[in-house]
């Protein structure tokens, strides 16, 4: 087993990069590698190694990223919009939809679709990549965004 | 290459996921997975642009938090939230090497001193090969056109001179007179420019670690973003080009260009590695 210290050096730049992206701002995505860390220490016993420690510790920063959003409030403001580069283009048009989306993500009262949700339309997995994430089969995976698409319909995304 | 893959949402498809982008930087990808993310990299400016973007983020995450004891230290004064925060709170101050980026976005890639007075005029370049303990100073010429650049192999810096290819170390110019640098390189380089003036100071043209989030190289070269331009005034100045896969500060950069010498040439995975052009002042005819 890797010390905490030999982790933090491997991934806590690199989770830096990925949480920046979200919290836009320095301070609050060093808060949330530190968060993470936390978490790691905390959790490092009793880690099984079935997905690989980096799985493992992307998945505590994503959820981290779930968390923030949880607290933030979304309104009008788009500053709060996680950075679409490269994952969804985000027109001035659509920014409103986006902002609805988001809200009904994060209010989906399932953790483990708002964690699939995050994963294949935040961070550009593709659903193979998710699953195995997650722990959870292509089916389940299905499943549940089928079940999700259906309920946001009425936003025609 | 990252193919498509037919069970993705289409949001993303064909392009690397950031959980691959973090894992290629962290070493956590198999090899196959480093490979195929490479080859992607390779031929998608913009999947390239986040690569770098990630490589120099965190650069400087790792730069401020060493350890995880620095990155703790830093968290026993409790921060506001987020929600807690307002807007005109909200941004952190840049630091000097986003004001220094900015400065030059601004600035046109010029000296602090000559910024302020008409654009840069001539100048002379060395172009010494360290490692190649090639520091004899040869004469310069101009073969072909920007277009027709095809450098390949090893990497490092090449000049244009007025669009013109420049071949040797040392250059002469004549104010006005345009430098376009570029790198040639397999993969993104982080990389900083310095010259010495006449009172013999170093000085930063553009700083490795204020470019850090845009790494640039590509095998076939890849141009600098800002071009020289060239001022009246001075007799010779040498102009130093650093690189390295890693970032680095620029008291590093000066350090290693104070302590040019070709028993000094960089070996080995991070070195920081070192050319230099002469820039002589042109006789009028």
């Amino acid at each position: 087993m890797e010390s905490i210290g030999s982790l933090y050096r491997k991934y806590a730049a690199p989770l830096f990069w990925v949480c920046k992206r979200y919290t836009r701002n320095h301070e609050d995505a060093e808060d949330m590698v530190h968060q993470v860390f936390v978490k790691v220490q905390q959790n490092l016993a009793g880690f099984r190694n079935q997905s690989g420690i980096y799985t493992w510790m992307y998945r505590i920063a994503v959820n981290e990223c779930i968390q923030m959003f949880r607290k933030r409030k979304f309104e009008s403001d788009e500053s709060v919009l996680p950075d679409f580069e490269n994952t969804l283009t985000v027109t001035p048009e659509k920014a409103m939809e986006a902002r609805l989306v988001l809200e009904k993500i994060m209010a989906d009262r399932d953790p483990q679709t708002v964690e699939i949700l995050f994963l294949l339309y935040l961070e550009g997995m593709k659903q193979e990549e998710a699953a195995a994430m997650l722990a959870i089969s292509r089916t389940t995976l299905n499943r549940k965004l089928t079940a999700f698409k259906s309920s946001m319909e009425r936003f025609q995304w | 290459m990252v193919k498509t893959n037919p069970d993705s949402t289409g949001l993303n498809a064909g392009h690397p996921s950031r959980f691959r982008i973090a894992g290629y930087l962290a070493g956590a990808l198999d090899p196959a997975q480093s490979r195929e993310t490479e080859a992607h990299v390779l031929v998608c400016p913009g999947c390239a642009t986040l690569l770098a973007d990630a490589r120099g983020q965190a650069a400087l995450f790792a730069d401020k938090f060493p350890t995880l004891e620095s990155l703790d230290a830093s968290r026993v004064h409790p921060v506001p939230s987020p929600r807690h925060r307002t807007r005109s709170e909200a941004p952190n101050r840049p630091g000097w090497l986003e004001r220094l980026q900015d400065w030059f976005d601004r600035g046109f890639g010029m000296r602090p001193a000559l910024a302020g007075l008409a654009l840069l005029a001539a100048g002379t370049m060395i172009y010494l090969n360290l490692p190649a303990g090639n520091a004899g100073g040869t004469a310069a010429s101009e073969t072909g056109s920007g277009s027709e650049f095809t450098a390949k192999g090893s990497t490092g810096f090449y000049l244009f001179h007025n669009g013109r290819q420049v071949q040797g170390d040392t250059l002469a110019c004549k104010p006005s007179d345009t430098l376009q640098l570029g790198i040639t390189s397999a993969e993104p380089v982080h990389y900083a420019l310095l010259y010495r003036d006449d009172d013999g100071g170093l000085e930063a043209y553009l700083d490795g670690s204020g470019m850090a989030s845009a790494p640039l190289g590509k095998p076939m070269g890849e141009n600098l973003p800002k071009s020289l331009i060239l001022e009246a005034g001075w007799k010779r100045e040498s102009l130093y080009c650093l690189w390295s896969v890693r970032p680095f500060s620029l008291d590093e950069a000066k350090a290693r260009a104070a302590a040019v010498h070709p028993d000094l040439s960089s070996k080995g995975a991070g070195s920081l590695h070192l050319q230099t052009y002469l820039l002589l002042e042109k006789a009028a005819p």
